[in-house]
């Protein structure tokens, strides 16, 4: 399993003024725990706030494993997950024809009721083609696909040009476009498919468990202005004892 | 690519199960999402095999066959429902789960579609048997099929008669649970459209919502979720219950509020459905129209209008505010709906109250409204001329600031719409500003008004021929004869004898207030010539007309109050005018209705026997100072007679005063509530006319004829013989056993009818003033008496608004 990222932790801002230091509630390690262990939390939501987690981000095996020992239902087709970590590996490799296969096969009502991630979809389509070399092809494909949806939409025709300048450079790293071959571009690409078919699956397209955590460390900094408590070390997964104030 | 595809429509027949079932799977994908390989399939006849394939009993086959055909089947062109139907029946009734999920996606996608006319397809997908079905997808255990299912639920539920189908197979139950259970936004949304749809209309269903289910709870709390679909989704479905009387009060100024909010949203369809939704909550209750324009919800429709305004088209430089998901096509239809519904919310928001009209008129919008009424698209005119409505019911807005002559000219050049709903609305805005206050009166009178709204009255439709007679009656308030004249030029004695007699007994009453307003005149002076030129032009007709207005019987007295006034009119004419009633029938039936349950009818029918017991002393040669004045003293007691001594002067003065104070309430209401406003202008001249008049003949302008029914007066006549027939008839009695009626009014405007039978040749001063200063203490010109006289007339048109309303 990948460690959660915790990158938010750096862009919390801290409490605009510290009040009196005096003035903190101070709550000593016996205290806090045992207010935290006065405080229920049902074992069941937290694993279901686990299976979310692995669902969501597309962990089959750890979800298939976590619901054996405890029994927590995924709440999806767990082979669903597969399908969908397929698309994202097939846009992420190249071959966004497979990954539309897949993504129809799934449910066709994610292409139909998208318009533009299906444009997204095709627009990277060409890009491929480019990236390729096979500018006929490319020519063929973006006059045959692409242009009638940048005629109906001014805002496709607008990406559209913008894939097109990769044609007018012979090296392809001096275009002012060349972000459209980077590996980041197929990503947004998987990511906005991965999300959608989410959607249409009923499930977030966030997980819940990262969104909780920040919520976490937020309340502890604006406890922090009002109280000297063991803060919780999330990384660690320790409770760091409250210094007294000096 | 073409024989590419041709191979894959061939294969669709190959004998090969697995080769099919390859072939319907690559033209799902091939199709799913792209609008060129829709067009090409469908043009190289991709259907037929697709429906046969689909019909399989392979349940692969079947599943991706559907697939496909629902892709093709949401776009253009639409596919026959006969076609359809079938296939998709047989996979949504399949026994394996995935051509069933495949055939709801599908039926889901044919009915959003806007390509289809979705009352095609209501009758094939709600039959007893496939709502059933829906409701058991919608129950099964997972979030995808209920959702894909409740969407369809919701689309085609178009009217009461499909909601009782599904009512009937526990849809209802289905719904609420699966809201209660999931946490997944588009399904909880998808449930509420769909409990949305089954409740619209359908009173019953809202209460099983609310009171069985308790919804409210759930749905409240929604109205705060961070997702602005599903906010408006709760607002919708609240709002239904806020119309049903099942939102509790407090609960709903919560709604307005998450509304306006999302008239900020940037997706069209959200700004329209807001706008909508806003306009059907508010639109009957002046306290949410006030907490609406609180929240500033005037400007932001303005803006929506401003930005969505046609001719604005062609800048189109607001790319970013349209969501890219919509086609350039569409786009002209999402201004002209985002148009209208903007409107549409303005004209409810300003239905009844003035602070609201005030910030449409100081946002300058009334400039871009008019340019709106001459636009090509109805449903933007429509919601235009709703909003010259609601404004022009407002005195101080039609005084001040209706001033532009295109306005008049406009609404009745919209008379002749061949859409029904813009000529009521129109008609009805026009019934406001004929009013002898409005600027525009006269650009419309000169531009052929009288002779446009005479012509309506020939229509099928009864609220255009209501409006019509209402707004000639308008024309008629306070008229000179030249106007009384073009009128009844266009308008015709006979046409209105026929009124008066119509089948509707609404276009009678109005008719009535026609003929009450001709034998009314502004100026006292004038009132004689204007009861001669009537009796001139209907002969003994009238009286007839009169006397069986008086002999219906109904629960409502409107039309018999109508008829009493005009008696009362009558009665304040020479002693001619005043024979030719006591000659009659009439005073029979004036005496049966003072005993009428409604106190407006009783204090008419007092009225009218006050007019007919009147006894004048004045010589026609002094008219009283006072005298002129009458129109604005008509609360004055009328059986005061000249104010010779100092101690009826000051009562008169009083009273006049004391009118002055009512009048200003009376226009407050106006303001307040439009339709009040026309009835309260109705009241000045019942009052007018209440007031008997002096004697006094003079030729008049208007047909010749009347003059010679000027004759000596018959021997019958004058005030003692008048009393004795109506002391005969009982109306002493009668009167007598008022003095103690319920209502104030009628035991003030008894008393006074009885100093014309007691005290004969009394002269002021043996008049007793006990009587009179009760008359004239504070409850004379009591607010209470002369509200609650008011209010019998506020509750006429009140409820003539409801019937007229339709259209707004």
């Amino acid at each position: 399993m990948q460690p959660i990222s915790f990158s938010l932790i750096t862009t919390i801002q801290p409490p605009p003024r510290m009040s009196n230091e005096e003035k903190k509630t101070v709550f000593t390690e016996d205290e806090w725990e045992a207010q935290l262990a006065d405080m229920p939390v049902n074992k069941s939501e937290m694993n279901k706030l686990i299976m979310n987690y692995l669902v969501i981000e597309g962990y089959k095996e750890a979800a298939e494993k976590f619901q054996q020992e405890c029994g927590t239902p995924p709440g999806i087709d767990l082979p669903s997950i597969s399908d969908r970590m397929a698309t994202r590996v097939a846009i992420q490799r190249g071959d966004v024809q497979s990954a539309i296969e897949r993504a129809n096969d799934l449910n066709p009502l994610i292409l139909d009721e998208n318009p533009q991630l299906f444009f997204h979809l095709q627009q990277q389509k060409l890009i491929e083609l480019i990236r390729n070399g096979d500018i006929e092809a490319a020519l063929a494909f973006a006059e045959k696909e692409l242009a009638p949806r940048g005629e109906e939409n001014p805002q496709f025709l607008t990406e559209l040009e913008r894939t097109m300048a990769l044609l007018a450079f012979e090296d392809k790293s001096k275009c002012p476009v060349a972000d459209l071959l980077e590996p980041a571009q197929r990503q947004k690409t998987a990511s906005e498919l991965n999300a959608a078919i989410l959607t249409s699956q009923c499930q977030e397209k966030e997980p819940k468990l990262p969104s909780l955590l920040k919520m976490l460390l937020w309340t502890q900094e604006q406890l922090k202005e009002k109280a000297q408590f063991p803060e919780m070390d999330i990384e660690k997964a320790i409770l760091r004892s409250s210094k007294p104030s000096s | 690519m073409i024989t590419h595809l041709r191979q894959h429509i061939t294969a669709l027949e190959a004998p090969q199960l697995s080769s099919r079932i390859a072939a319907a799977r690559s033209i799902k994908n091939a199709v799913v999402g792209n609008p060129t390989n829709k067009r090409l399939f469908i043009s190289n006849g991709v259907i037929q095999p697709l429906i046969t394939a689909a019909s399989h009993d392979s349940p692969e086959l079947a599943e991706q066959a559907i697939s496909a055909i629902g892709s093709l089947a949401s776009f253009l062109p639409p596919l026959p429902v006969e076609q359809l139907a079938p296939p998709i029946l047989r996979c949504l009734f399949s026994e394996d789960i995935r051509p069933v999920n495949a055939a709801a996606r599908a039926l889901k996608l044919i009915v959003c579609s806007d390509a289809i006319d979705i009352n095609e397809f209501v009758p094939a997908f709600t039959t007893p048997d496939v709502a059933r079905r829906l409701v058991e997808l919608i129950s099964y255990n997972d979030d995808g099929i209920p959702e894909v299912c409740a969407v369809v639920l919701s689309r085609i539920c178009v009217s009461v008669e499909e909601a009782t189908v599904f009512e009937q197979v526990n849809a209802i139950t289905a719904l609420v649970q699966i809201l209660c259970r999931t946490n997944h936004e588009r399904c909880i949304e998808a449930c509420l459209s769909a409990l949305s749809a089954l409740s619209r209309n359908n009173s019953a269903i809202s209460r099983q919502l609310t009171c069985t289910h308790g919804l409210v709870n759930v749905v409240m709390p929604l109205t705060h979720s961070t997702t602005p679909s599903l906010r408006l989704t709760a607002c919708q479905i609240l709002t239904i219950f806020h119309s049903d009387g099942f939102l509790p009060s407090g609960l709903d100024s919560a709604v307005v509020t998450a509304l306006v909010n999302l008239l900020d949203e940037t997706l069209p369809q959200m700004q329209i459905t807001a706008a909508f939704t806003l306009s059907d909550l508010v639109g009957h209750s002046p306290e949410l129209q006030s907490v609406a324009t609180k929240n500033k919800a005037v400007s932001k429709l303005i803006t929506i209008f401003y930005d969505n305004m046609p001719q604005d088209d062609e800048q189109s430089d607001e790319v970013d505010m349209v969501d890219v998901s919509f086609p350039s096509q569409a786009k002209h239809e999402y201004r002209v709906d985002a148009c209208a519904s903007a409107l549409t919310a303005l004209a409810a928001l300003t239905r009844n109250i003035d602070a609201s009209r005030v910030a449409l008129v100081e946002e300058d919008a009334l400039p871009r409204i008019i340019v709106a009424l001459q636009e090509d698209n109805d449903d933007i005119v429509l919601a235009a001329v709703q909003c010259v409505r609601s404004l022009s019911r407002s005195v101080k807005i039609v005084r001040r600031d209706i001033a532009d002559d295109q306005i008049g000219v406009t609404l009745l050049h919209l008379l002749s719409s061949s859409n029904v709903a813009i000529r009521r609305s129109a008609s009805a805005a026009l019934c406001n500003l004929v009013l002898e206050f409005s600027p525009i009166r006269t650009s419309i009178l000169e531009n052929g008004g009288i002779c446009i709204l005479t012509g309506l009255l020939s229509s099928v439709d009864d609220e255009l021929r209501e409006n019509a007679l209402w707004a000639l009656k308008n024309i008629l308030f306070k008229a000179d004869s030249e106007t009384k004249t073009a009128v009844m030029n266009q308008l015709g004695y006979t046409n209105l004898q026929a009124l008066c007699t119509d089948t509707h007994l609404r276009i009678r009453e109005l008719a009535m207030m026609i003929v009450r307003n001709l034998a009314c005149s502004g100026s006292t002076e004038s009132q004689r010539e204007e009861l001669d030129a009537l009796f001139a032009a209907t002969g003994n007709k009238l009286i007839s007309i009169l006397s069986e207005a008086l002999r219906v019987d109904t629960e409502s007295s409107k039309l018999a109050v109508q008829a009493l006034y005009v008696v009362c009119n009558i009665a304040s004419g020479t002693e001619e005018h005043k024979a030719s009633l006591i000659d009659s029938d009439i005073p029979g039936l004036i005496l049966k209705w003072t005993s009428h349950k409604d106190e407006g009818a009783r204090i008419a029918a007092v009225w009218c026997a006050i007019n007919l017991s009147w006894k004048d002393r004045r010589t026609p040669s002094q008219p009283s100072l006072h005298r002129q004045r009458l129109p604005r003293c008509v609360l004055r007691p009328q059986h005061l007679p000249a104010p010779s001594s100092p101690f009826s002067r000051r009562v008169l003065e009083r009273s006049d005063r004391s009118y002055g104070g009512v009048n200003a309430i009376m226009t407050e209401q106006r303001d307040s509530s439009p339709e009040t406003e026309m009835d309260v202008e109705h009241e000045n001249v019942l009052m007018i006319s209440a007031a008997p008049e002096p004697h006094h003949l003079r030729t008049h302008t208007r047909g010749a004829s009347s003059a010679r029914r000027r004759g000596p007066a018959p021997k019958s006549s004058g005030y003692q013989w008048r009393i004795e027939r109506l002391r005969e008839l009982g109306f002493e009695v009668r009167l007598r056993s008022l003095t103690n009626d319920p209502h104030i009014e009628v035991q003030g405007r008894a008393r006074a009818a009885l100093e014309f039978f007691d005290c004969g040749d009394v002269n002021p001063l043996d008049y007793s003033p006990s009587a009179l200063l009760e008359y004239d203490s504070p409850s004379v010109l009591p607010p209470q008496s002369s509200r609650a006289l008011s209010h019998s007339i506020v509750h006429r048109v009140l409820a003539s608004d409801s019937s007229s309303g339709g259209s707004t």
